[in-house]
């Protein structure tokens, strides 16, 4: 990063202090570049050795946990007036290249919405749209909250750098929306309508519901599963950790690898077909079905995997692979 | 840390870099390099404090064509130093007692 980029990010985050105290913080890591470039360092380093703008600006507001009485502190989460950029406009495409510590937008037009954000910040981040396409592109942006809501006939492309983790709560009602490659923290959705898919993403929980949507998660590498389809599709990738739940009430689900120590199955009419890993011997299997077609036999294994299937109206079909 | 123990501790290695004369804000974190790692964003609100409470005094001087803030200590703060260095003094002991 250039020093001038650091220094404009930092401002931003100065954003609370009164103008003159911002300009003796600017003019002060202005002397300390300044020495620190006269010492040998090159920009970069010089720059690196400051750390990101962001807890630069922390530190000075938090005065290290010394609070500085002196000194206005940005309002708390949520009352921050200022950092709020509006625009009402009717734009084909906004680009936001700077330096935001909460980014919310909210589309009610028909339009296509780009957001590329290039610097590297702790976000709180809160899309919720109607309406339109939504193409967001992150490098090196640090996640603390990630909520995103999709409205009707929305597209949203959403892309990840692969060293994040953040956690994801995303509701959509319409449209679609695809979570690029990368490391998640947990992740929740709830599709109403429209569709959901993943690139090849590693997360911890995951929670899907569908109502009557389509989920695609079939690039996922998830720790624990749960997912419900009311109507609609799931198609899960692989399941590896200590559970995964799947209840179907109509539609389908699948999975192409569980391999997990509970499995607990669901089918209350619609499908469902599923891939375990290891041999049916290894699975202690209760299984309670009425008008339904189902593939699996009761045992007691002892063992410490165990599968737990219901089946009323629907089908499901297990196989074994091991 | 506890913060009081090391708002102390840090007001203290500042006033120190100070004790032979002027300093400014780069050569005050290196001089302490070896005592205590002090970053920049943790020096500003340092060096505020100090001033603010009359222990130092800054003025800007020309170098290589730029101007620098230099900080020197006040009776003030040779006063707080010499404080310091008395209550310091007091903790040592009381550490050689407890943990001894």
């Amino acid at each position: 990063m250039k020093y001038i980029e650091w220094r404009d990010e930092l401002e931003h985050f100065l954003g609370g202090l009164d103008e003159s105290e911002r300009e003796n913080i600017i003019l002060y890591y202005g002397e300390m570049y300044a020495d620190k470039r006269d010492s040998g360092l090159s920009e970069e380093d010089a720059v690196a050795q400051f750390g990101a703008p962001y807890d630069a600006a922390k530190k000075i507001l938090d005065g290290e946990g010394c609070p500085n009485e002196g000194a206005k502190r940005p309002a708390p989460e949520g009352n921050d007036e200022r950092a709020l950029f509006t625009s009402c406009g009717a734009a084909d495409a906004i680009e936001i290249n700077g330096a935001l510590s909460r980014i919310h937008v909210k589309f009610s037009r028909d339009r296509q919405v780009r957001i590329d954000y290039p610097v590297n910040s702790l976000l709180d981040y809160r899309i919720s749209q109607q309406g339109g396409k939504i193409t967001i592109k992150h490098r090196n942006v640090k996640f603390r909250n990630v909520d995103l809501k999709a409205g009707l006939i929305a597209e949203m492309t959403i892309e990840l750098p692969a060293d994040m983790t953040p956690d994801c709560d995303i509701r959509l009602t319409g449209g679609s929306i695809k979570l690029a490659g990368g490391d998640y923290g947990n992740i929740k959705a709830y599709i109403e309508g429209g569709a959901l898919s993943t690139g090849k993403i590693f997360c911890g929980d995951a929670h899907f519901a569908t109502d009557a949507g389509k989920i695609d998660i079939s690039g996922a590498v998830c720790h624990r599963l749960y997912a419900e389809i009311n109507a609609g599709v799931l198609y899960a990738g692989s399941i590896c950790g200590s559970c995964a739940d799947i209840k179907i009430n109509a539609g389908k689900g699948g999975a192409d690898m569980i391999d997990c120590k509970r499995t607990n199955i669901f089918v209350s009419a619609g499908a469902a077909n599923i891939k375990l890993a290891g041999r049916s011997d290894d699975y202690d299997i209760k299984v309670k079905k009425t008008l339904s077609s189902c593939s699996l036999e009761e045992r007691s294994a002892g063992s410490e995997r165990s599968l737990a299937a219901e089946v009323y109206c629907g089908a499901l079909n297990a196989a074994f692979e091991g | 840390m506890d913060v009081q123990i090391k708002k102390g501790v840090l007001d203290a290695c500042v006033l120190y870099a100070l004790k032979d004369g002027e300093s400014y804000g780069y050569k005050i974190i290196t001089d302490l390099k070896d005592v205590i790692e002090v970053s920049e964003s943790t020096l500003y609100p340092i060096l505020k404090r100090l001033e603010s409470s009359g222990a130092l005094e800054t003025y800007s001087k020309e170098f290589n064509g730029r101007l620098r803030r230099y900080y020197t200590l006040t009776d003030t703060g040779r006063k707080k130093l010499a404080e310091y260095r008395q209550d310091f003094e007091a903790i040592i002991t009381i550490y050689k007692r407890i943990f001894r």
